[in-house]
């Protein structure tokens, strides 16, 4: 899931200055999970800003739409029709998708999105997987040493690796270590001995934005035609 | 709530409005920020005593859910002390009497400044 964190609203209420009417976007999907822009803070946030609107006069208009995904076209349909600023809780995708669809509304960011993880306990949310388009898991016993080692090393630990932390917090737990001890549970230590190359970093962000087809999803002459006809 | 209830029934209480609730714990933010909407000067979050919470932690998540009230309605323009966790037991109506005193100070003290 993506990982995002609620931006200060002092912050939030500095971008909507001179705003009119104001869309408050939650999304039911990774937001919702990491408690930063589900239904409940849609809400929330939209309660906040019509409080402040009253207070100072602001003359906001506010209120909230919740969508199963933001980050697909189908599911934003419910967007048709609103005009002015949308203030979106959705990662940074489902802001960006919804400003695709809908041009003419100002799409505001209500969030920092920050990463690609995993809840690790109530309230607390691990990054796992940097995207780098070019999976080694199979030789790192499930653990990515790109995603969580802080200096992404491929072949072992690094000299600041102390009692399985690593020295860039104590409550960051060292990649490497957690690799070898992995990799003894599941009787596997012969692949410390296998060395991985250099990482071939092209399928990562080296080339731009992403572009991920699967040729046998998309739809052939008579899907178009027919698509075209609905 | 039977603390309260009792409390209410003496007179000066006018100005309090009781919203029944199963726990302190399961008051959404959004609903107390509604209330402010709705009118409210000040509110304030009644709990179990500390370690008699009937729901095990319920007054813990209302505890912090009022520290990060109390950050939101500052940023929103009000004074601080609007959000207030207060815990009593059944018996101790007099408690929730103060604590509303303590409340309509705070809202005297701070009216003029919001202005």
């Amino acid at each position: 899931m993506i990982i995002a964190e609620r931006k200060p609203l002092t912050e939030v209420l500095e971008m909507l200055d001179g705003s009119g009417e104001i869309t408050v976007l939650g999304c039911r999907s990774c937001t919702a999970i990491c408690l930063a822009g589900g239904e409940k803070e849609a809400k929330e946030m939209s309660e906040a800003l019509s409080l402040h609107s009253e207070l100072k006069g602001k003359g906001w208009s506010v209120r909230p739409i919740t969508v199963e995904r933001a980050c697909e076209k189908e599911f934003i349909l419910p967007l048709q029709g609103v005009k002015g600023t949308v203030l979106s809780l959705a990662c940074g995708v489902g802001a960006q998708v919804v400003q695709e669809m809908f041009p003419m509304l100002q799409v505001l960011p209500g969030v920092n999105t920050s990463n690609m993880g995993a809840p690790e306990g109530i309230g607390v949310f691990v990054e796992k997987c940097a995207g780098c388009g070019d999976c080694i898991l199979h030789l790192t016993a499930g653990i990515c040493p790109i995603a969580r080692c802080a200096k992404s090393l491929l072949n072992g630990p690094c000299g600041g690796s102390q009692n399985g932390k690593c020295e860039v917090s104590p409550d960051t737990a060292c990649a490497w270590d957690q690799i070898v001890r992995s990799l003894t549970t599941q009787g596997r230590l012969d692949l410390l001995e296998r060395n991985i190359p250099p990482k071939d970093w092209r399928p990562s962000r080296s080339g731009g934005p992403r572009r991920t087809v699967n040729v046998e999803a998309m739809p052939g002459d008579s899907q178009k035609a027919w698509r075209d006809t609905e | 709530m039977p603390a309260a209830l009792k409390a209410m029934e003496v007179e000066d209480m006018d100005d309090v409005v009781l919203r029944e609730v199963p726990c302190a714990g399961s008051v959404e933010r959004w609903e107390v920020l509604h209330a402010f909407r709705q009118g409210a000067e000040g509110v304030l979050l009644v709990g179990c005593l500390l370690e008699n919470c009937a729901h095990h932690y319920g007054n813990e998540i209302a505890g912090r859910r009022a520290e990060t009230l109390e950050r939101t309605l500052v940023d929103l323009g009000l004074s601080p002390g609007k959000v207030v966790l207060v815990h009593l037991a059944e018996h101790q109506p007099h408690r929730f009497r103060q604590a509303v005193e303590a409340m309509r100070a705070t809202v005297r003290s701070t009216s003029e400044e919001e202005k």
